[in-house]
């Protein structure tokens, strides 16, 4: 069932200021016959101004790659102003729920057969790029590749058209990194202090285009860097940093052939190709008993992303084993227009499950597969490491794949006081900072109450966010 | 390769070789490559070498960036803050700490009273997480701050000297002794008036619908 967006949402769907605008008068119940609405797709005939009425139609069952529009107009716009007029009708609480008209049945049935013998995410690790199609983005890697790795479909037998598409894909992609890497470059000779940085357009501009060649994790990843700019005193550090991994990842999606093939994979993740859902569903799951251990959402674009982490439960295991290191899954989730995600999981449960991680360089991003026991909660949640053992951890993750912005950890430590507002996390292997920009800070500090305390969050450059405390046998999440 | 696995032995003299490393390529990438060329790299962090100085800087700071951000160690121990005293009293049940922050988000908080009783006559402290909130709300309203700091005990004062900036610093009671401390704000003066016009109002419109 998808949730009605409002209709500023909507409008943030066309593709121009002027569709937008045209849209709008034509989101009158009169303009429209036969508009209707299941819990899927919306449809309706156009009939205000043509003599033959156009027919509309939208499909809402894609949550991640948003929806999809079918209109007969001449426009080429997608949406042309009928679809947005049609969606802001119904955001606008303007369509009943009706019986799908025969040419909306015909064309949403058609999109649900091709959709489903190969289920593709559109999303890769954060990106919000919008491809069709799971065989071109595998085919298509193999192209910008160089062919090392074996396709998965067979690249000659394909269609002309169809390899065509692939290759052009490839190619946009190769030009999009290319540019960016000349980019990047260029900001080096002129300097970090050049006034271009500063100028939030520039990096826009340069996210837009990385958009246009299909590279949507590393568009998303520019507009992050941008917000680094002047961020600290020491901001010229932070983006160097940055601009070097975005480097080496432009480099090396440029020839994954060469690289050792988990991290060619890794490499793909983070550009915005991605794995068919079933490729991964195919792979050899882990079995294992799997504590819910914290849960962070993100908002980028139009989309929320939330992290699900489960942690494997090795405690039945014998104790020399349970000191070392921890079994981490990444689930990834996520709720468009807005909407908050729907947990599937809380925080402080445990159930037995098969998880198949993504290929990459370390296993991080999984899929749940067979459940084998209902979730119940944990007796004592997950457990904890020292400091020290947890930013190995973290140090092991971002030497599997460099350009990792956050790995999870769970310590037992005690918050103390750094000044200026700040505060660490403290045991007797050293310390940790806290994120600047914490807003739980307080109970955190007040649980703790200068006492060890069971925290799991996820570490970055900028310290630990805190996302769930394990004490007197329940969790907190923060 | 698995999580853990300790540093080479020579980490401290790559440690120190990669902060040089760092510091130098920071230096050339704020001036620009253009107007400051590049040092020679120290030992261990020496590579091909390429045409383009711009380039070769961004080769460097990638290899010297995973470095640092793989090679990150845990910060010195900070001097620590006195531990909250000992409060012998056992927490409240789960139950009872999800019904409080319910209540905190303004569902039924008219029965906040009611739990604070219980909690005092069952012997047992509010669940720690949400004291700073608890605290925070009393900022506004003195009587029920001196309910929440004889429910919470030590834990409130411990705080308030941890964060400051919380501004939760027991105030000089200013609530007359013996008032209700979960009484609502009192309300202005003229209040039963509008209230009545509002329900008139109201009468008067439905009883306009149902003849129509």
């Amino acid at each position: 069932m998808t949730v009605r967006p409002t209709l500023d949402q909507v409008l943030l769907l066309a593709p121009d200021r002027a569709a937008a605008t045209a849209a709008i008068p034509l989101a009158m119940p009169g303009s429209w016959s036969a508009a209707g609405c299941d819990g899927t797709a919306v449809w309706g005939q156009y009939v205000a101004t043509t003599a033959e009425p156009y027919n509309v139609a939208i499909d809402l069952s894609d949550d991640i790659g948003g929806p999809a529009y079918r209109c007969n107009c001449p426009s080429r716009k997608i949406p042309c102003k009928h679809a947005l007029g049609l969606m802001l009708l119904w955001a606008n609480d303007g369509v009943a729920p009706a019986r799908r008209l025969p040419f909306a049945d015909d064309w949403l049935q058609r999109r649900a057969v091709r959709a489903r013998p190969d289920e593709v995410e559109t999303v890769a690790t954060d990106s919000v790029a919008t491809h069709d199609g799971g065989a071109e983005t595998d085919a298509g890697d193999a192209a910008l590749g160089g062919g090392a790795r074996a396709p998965r479909e067979d690249f000659g037998a394909l269609d002309p058209t169809r390899r065509k598409r692939i290759m052009e894909r490839a190619e946009k992609m190769r030009a999009g990194l290319q540019e960016l890497d000349r980019w990047l470059a260029d900001r080096i000779r002129v300097g970090l202090a050049g006034p271009e940085l500063a100028d939030p357009a520039t990096w826009d501009r340069v996210a837009a285009r990385l958009v246009d060649a299909q590279c949507g994790g590393l568009a998303n990843r520019v507009k992050r860097v941008a917000a680094r700019v002047g961020a600290r005193p020491s901001w010229h550090e932070d983006v160097l940093e940055e601009m070097a991994l975005l480097h080496a990842l432009a480099v090396g999606a440029q020839r994954t052939s060469m690289l050792p093939a988990e991290l060619a994979d890794g490499v793909h993740a983070a550009t915005g190709l991605t794995v068919a859902k079933n490729d991964v569903l195919a792979s050899v799951p882990s079995t294992a008993r799997w504590i819910v251990a914290g849960e962070s959402r993100t908002r980028e674009d139009r989309i929320t992303v939330q992290r699900t982490w489960l942690v494997a439960d090795d405690s039945a295991d014998d104790s020399t084993v349970s000191s070392g290191p921890m079994t981490w899954a990444m689930v990834l989730s996520f709720g468009t227009f807005g909407n908050d995600v729907v947990s599937e999981h809380r925080v402080g449960t445990a159930f037995d499950a098969d998880v198949h991680w993504y290929p990459g360089g370390i296993p991080l991003r999984a899929l749940i597969g067979r459940i084998h026991a209902e979730a119940r909660p944990s007796k004592c949640g997950p457990r904890a490491q020292s400091i020290a053992a947890g930013l190995r951890g973290c140090g092991w993750a971002i030497a599997g794949e460099p350009w990792l912005e956050r790995y999870p950890m769970c310590v037992d430590a005690t918050a103390a006081p750094l000044g200026n507002g700040r505060w660490l996390l403290v045991d007797e292997t050293g310390s940790i900072p806290i994120v600047a920009e914490f807003a739980r800070l307080a109970e955190i500090v007040c649980m703790s109450g200068g006492h060890p305390l069971r925290v799991m969050g996820e570490w970055s450059s900028d310290g630990l966010l805190p996302l769930s405390i394990f004490a007197n046998g329940h969790a907190v999440t923060l | 390769m698995t999580p853990g696995t300790p540093p080479p032995s020579s980490s401290a003299s790559l440690a120190s070789s990669a902060a040089d490393e760092w510091a130098h390529l920071v230096t050339a990438a704020v001036l620009g490559t253009d107007r400051r060329p590049l040092p020679v790299p120290p030992a261990g962090w020496d590579r091909e070498r390429r045409g383009d100085a711009a380039v070769e800087l961004l080769d460097r700071a990638a290899a010297v960036a995973t470095a640092r951000r793989a090679g990150i160690e845990p910060g010195p121990r900070p001097a620590m803050i006195a531990p909250v005293p000992v409060d012998t009293r056992p927490q409240c049940s789960s139950a009872a700490s999800s019904i409080l922050s319910r209540l905190l988000r303004g569902e039924h908080d008219i029965v906040l009273a009611e739990w604070f009783d219980r909690c005092a006559a069952a012997g047992v402290q509010p669940p720690a997480h949400l004291v700073p909130t608890l605290l925070l709300r009393g900022r506004r309203f003195a009587a029920f701050d001196a309910a929440v700091r004889r429910a919470v005990g030590p834990r409130a004062e411990w705080l308030a000297e941890a964060m400051p900036e919380l501004r939760i610093a027991a105030a000089a009671s200013t609530a007359a002794a013996g008032a209700d401390p979960f009484a609502r704000p009192t309300q202005p003066v003229d209040s039963g008036a509008v209230v009545t016009a509002i329900v008139g109002a109201f009468i008067e419109r439905a009883a306009t619908c149902r003849r129509c």
